[in-house]
């Protein structure tokens, strides 16, 4: 077995999220097929991604395949920062060494339609049309938390077409980690629904919600975390940005950025779909 | 009162979490059973369900599992909630690695990192299935989508989007294909050979690839469309795209397309796109006038016998020539006068639809189906015949809750003998389907029922027919020869084909 520092293999980060945050150290979180997740020990999460992994804004994609993550890496291994190197410890003796150098800074800003009544008109039929053709799923059935975050949706829509800031609050105190899995479902349709306001642009009813969310973070888990921080700061994952900014295109670009969505985790692109057209209906369906 | 278990720091995705409580909840004795983050928003849920959390000692990041039901039942759960845990998780899998072991894929994705792979067959309860082969489909794979359940507009989107990217999606409910040699589902151990199909249903493809095996010839591909792929609102998507890639394909010198009639306007589109093939294509649109799908390079077949017979001729550069009279092993027994009604027990849907069409040809007298055929009557009720009866057993109101009659043998068994404890039943017509899928001894399966109907009718003083054929090679696993020699010995009569055993059967009753 090789001592730990010894390099044991080298490898390239093709791009940085925009809320990567280069220096430090900590331990590995969590291990998936296509994901590690870092704990910073001054808190926060970074994610090592696969070559085929979607970007999000606090991820580093990797330049080529490496197979598997999850059997590489193991949860509670160390990991440092060296200069634009990282450095992560491996079950088998030394580190896999994940060299930044080069790394294209990646961000998918999703475009405000707002003050463009084409787009905005375009994107509000699109809406319509994935929901006349219930392009997305209605995953309600699979599991009583599903079910509980599609009723919360709908509560908060209620809200947010009243502009009602206490029961925003509420529907968003319901919804944060709320279903089963790792990003629990009410978390991706919050997530989704943040997509849906920077479209449209953000507006009282938004800062109520995003003051009621950033005061519940701690009701989920890490990783779930990390993606409501960045769609908190403007960020989503780059197919959930490409299928926002799709709407107010051509539904043709719509329906094909939603199937690319919809290979997001389990039920998690859908979900994340399911808060943005219901976010753009409830600001749509009121004047507040 | 229910059990907890908190996992610390232990992650796995929604549908991980789902499938596992749905497994706990099925165990003997469990009452309720969920897996899910412990967030307080699940607590909030469970609470809301009547369910006492005040003692769970657990956060965000810990994974809860709740059980309810009988002691000893909870306490096994548990342990096979940890033991399946731990059969996905980390440590294993690089034990696993270390054992120098492979590990099944979690994942369409994670699959294809492992391998290449071209096609993605998808087998997930319907609810799942659309997703899932959208994710096959935006990975760049073709999906042979073996499950049902599927709507109607999910079908459509997911062959749009597999046509844009010059891929096909075979399905839903696509129980049978060949690619590439390989049989995938329901489907037989045939040779290859020169000659593609392409099919909307699942046994018509087994008949005619069983039949060109048996000529002799053998195929290139035999691709599945699914059985709603001709209505007009799907537009034959997988049809045109099946077809197109067996024109293309140098190996494939003789096309066959087999499905029910389609829309008009889809049979059309159909037919313009076989007649650019370049090469012959034998169409098969049972119950369709071979004259309106025949001309140029298209060569109308009656028949799934006569589709095979043509599609081998033609490979041969010979013309396709008249089917011969049916033919059986074995003496016709004698039948009372009062005998006069065929009943068959079918277990391919596609051998019921074609034997309908071709009783009510030999113009017997009414016949009556629940597979809906031209001028068949429905069945007041499925489960008793009258008059000349065709059943498809593989129908819903039957399946439900129970495997196709192809697996499962039982219900079919029970209803041979329920026909032949009726005295105007002169012959009980059969299908027996080999191949990966099947039953792995259909023949023993059935050896008691024949027995007891037989010997049930000879106490009342008559014989039956049974009439029957076996769809399958030699190379199948089951072996045509050896299930055949079974059968004859059981005292079936075994024509070639579906369509000659229809043939023989309408000729024992018209005696």
């Amino acid at each position: 077995m090789r001592p730990a520092g010894e390099a044991l293999e080298s490898w390239h980060a093709a791009s940085l999220g925009a809320r990567v945050r280069r220096g430090g150290r900590g331990q590995v979180h969590s291990v998936f097929a296509r994901a590690v997740n870092l704990a910073g020990e001054h808190g926060g999460l970074t994610a090592l991604l696969a070559a085929d992994a979607p970007r999000v804004a606090h991820g580093m994609r990797l330049h080529e395949r490496h197979g598997n993550l999850s059997r590489r890496f193991s949860p509670g291994a160390s990991f440092r920062w060296e200069g634009e190197d990282l450095c992560i410890d491996t079950p088998y003796g030394g580190d896999v060494r994940v060299s930044t150098y080069g790394a294209v800074l990646w961000r998918a800003p999703v475009g405000l339609v707002a003050n463009d009544a084409h787009r905005l008109a375009r994107a509000v039929q699109c809406v319509e049309n994935l929901r006349l053709a219930r392009s997305v799923p209605d995953v309600a059935a699979l599991h009583p938390g599903c079910a509980a975050a599609r009723l919360r949706l709908i509560a908060l829509a209620e809200a947010y077409r009243h502009g009602d800031a206490r029961a925003i609050a509420h529907a968003v105190h319901g919804l944060v980690g709320l279903g089963p899995g790792l990003t629990p479902a009410g978390d991706d349709a919050l997530i989704g629904w943040l997509a849906g306001i920077a479209l449209l642009g953000a507006d009282r009813r938004c800062e109520v919600l995003r003051q009621a969310l950033r005061a519940r973070l701690g009701r989920t888990t890490d990783v779930s975390r990390a993606h409501l921080e960045d769609a908190l700061a403007g960020e989503f994952s780059e197919p959930l940005a490409q299928f926002a900014n799709a709407l107010a295109r051509t539904p043709a670009e719509a329906q094909r950025a939603l199937a690319d969505l919809a290979a997001l985790g389990a039920t998690s692109g859908l979900d994340a779909a399911a808060g943005l057209l219901a976010a753009v209906e409830a600001a749509m369906g009121s004047h507040a | 009162m229910p059990k907890f278990h908190v996992l610390r720091k232990t992650y796995r995705d929604s549908v991980t979490l789902m499938q596992l409580a749905s497994k706990l909840a099925r165990l003997p004795g469990i009452s309720n059973a969920s897996a899910s983050m412990a967030t307080p928003a699940n607590l909030d849920l469970l609470r809301e369900a009547g369910t006492d959390v005040g003692g769970v000692q657990a956060g965000p990041n810990d994974l809860l599992i709740m059980l309810e039901g009988e002691p000893a039942a909870v306490d096994a759960a548990l342990a096979e909630a940890q033991k399946l845990l731990s059969d996905r998780g980390e440590s294993e899998e690089l034990g696993e690695r270390a054992a120098g072991q492979k590990r099944a894929p979690r994942s369409i994705a994670m699959a294809l990192a492992e391998a290449r792979a071209g096609l993605a067959l998808i087998s997930v309860p319907g609810e799942y299935a659309a997703a899932e082969a959208l994710k096959a489909v935006n990975l760049g794979l073709n999906v042979m989508l073996f499950s049902d359940n599927v709507a109607l507009a999910d079908e459509v989107m997911l062959k749009r989007q597999a046509d844009a990217r010059g891929l096909i999606v075979m399905g839903p409910d696509c129980g049978t294909a060949i690619i590439g040699g390989v049989p995938l589902a329901f489907a037989n151990k045939v040779r290859a050979g020169p000659i593609g199909l392409v099919g909307a249903s699942g046994t018509g493809l087994q008949q005619v690839t069983v039949l060109i095996d048996r000529a002799g010839s053998g195929i290139t591909q035999a691709i599945g469309t699914g059985g709603r792929d001709l209505k007009q609102e799907v537009g034959g998507l997988s049809m045109l795209a099946g077809l197109r890639a067996l024109a293309a394909d140098p190996d494939t010198r003789v096309i066959v397309l087999i499905s029910k009639p389609p829309a008009p306007e889809i049979a059309q589109r159909i037919l313009g796109e076989a007649r650019r093939a370049g090469k012959p294509v034998v169409v098969n649109f049972l119950g369709a006038q071979t004259a309106a799908v025949s001309g140029g390079n298209l060569h109308g077949a009656h028949t799934l016998d006569d589709a095979a017979r043509a599609a081998v001729a033609l490979a041969e550069g010979r013309a396709p020539g008249q089917a011969p009279l049916p033919a059986a092993a074995g003496s016709l027994p004698k039948l009372a006068p009062e005998q006069r009604y065929v009943r068959g027990l079918y277990s391919g849907g596609t051998f019921c639809y074609e034997a309908t069409l071709l009783l009510l040809e030999a113009e017997i007298g009414e016949v009556h189906s629940n597979t809906h055929v031209g001028r068949a009557r429905d069945l007041a009720d499925p489960w008793r015949s009258e008059g000349h009866t065709l059943v498809d057993l593989g129908d819903d109101v039957f399946t439900r809750g129970r495997p196709h009659p192809m697996i499962d043998h039982r219900l079919r068994n029970e209803r041979i003998v329920q026909e032949a404890a009726d005295p105007s039943v002169a012959v009980i017509l059969l299908d027996v389907v080999l191949g990966y899928g099947s039953h792995p001894d259909p023949a023993a399966e059935m050896r008691a029922a024949l027995s007891q109907a037989r010997d049930l009718a000879r106490k009342a003083g008559r014989e039956i027919a049974f009439v029957g054929q076996v769809c399958g090679t030699e190379a199948d696993p089951q072996n045509l020869n050896r299930q055949s020699a079974a059968l004859a010995g059981m005292g079936m009569l075994l024509a070639n084909s579906n369509a000659q055993a229809v043939r023989l059967a309408a000729r024992i009753v018209q005696r």
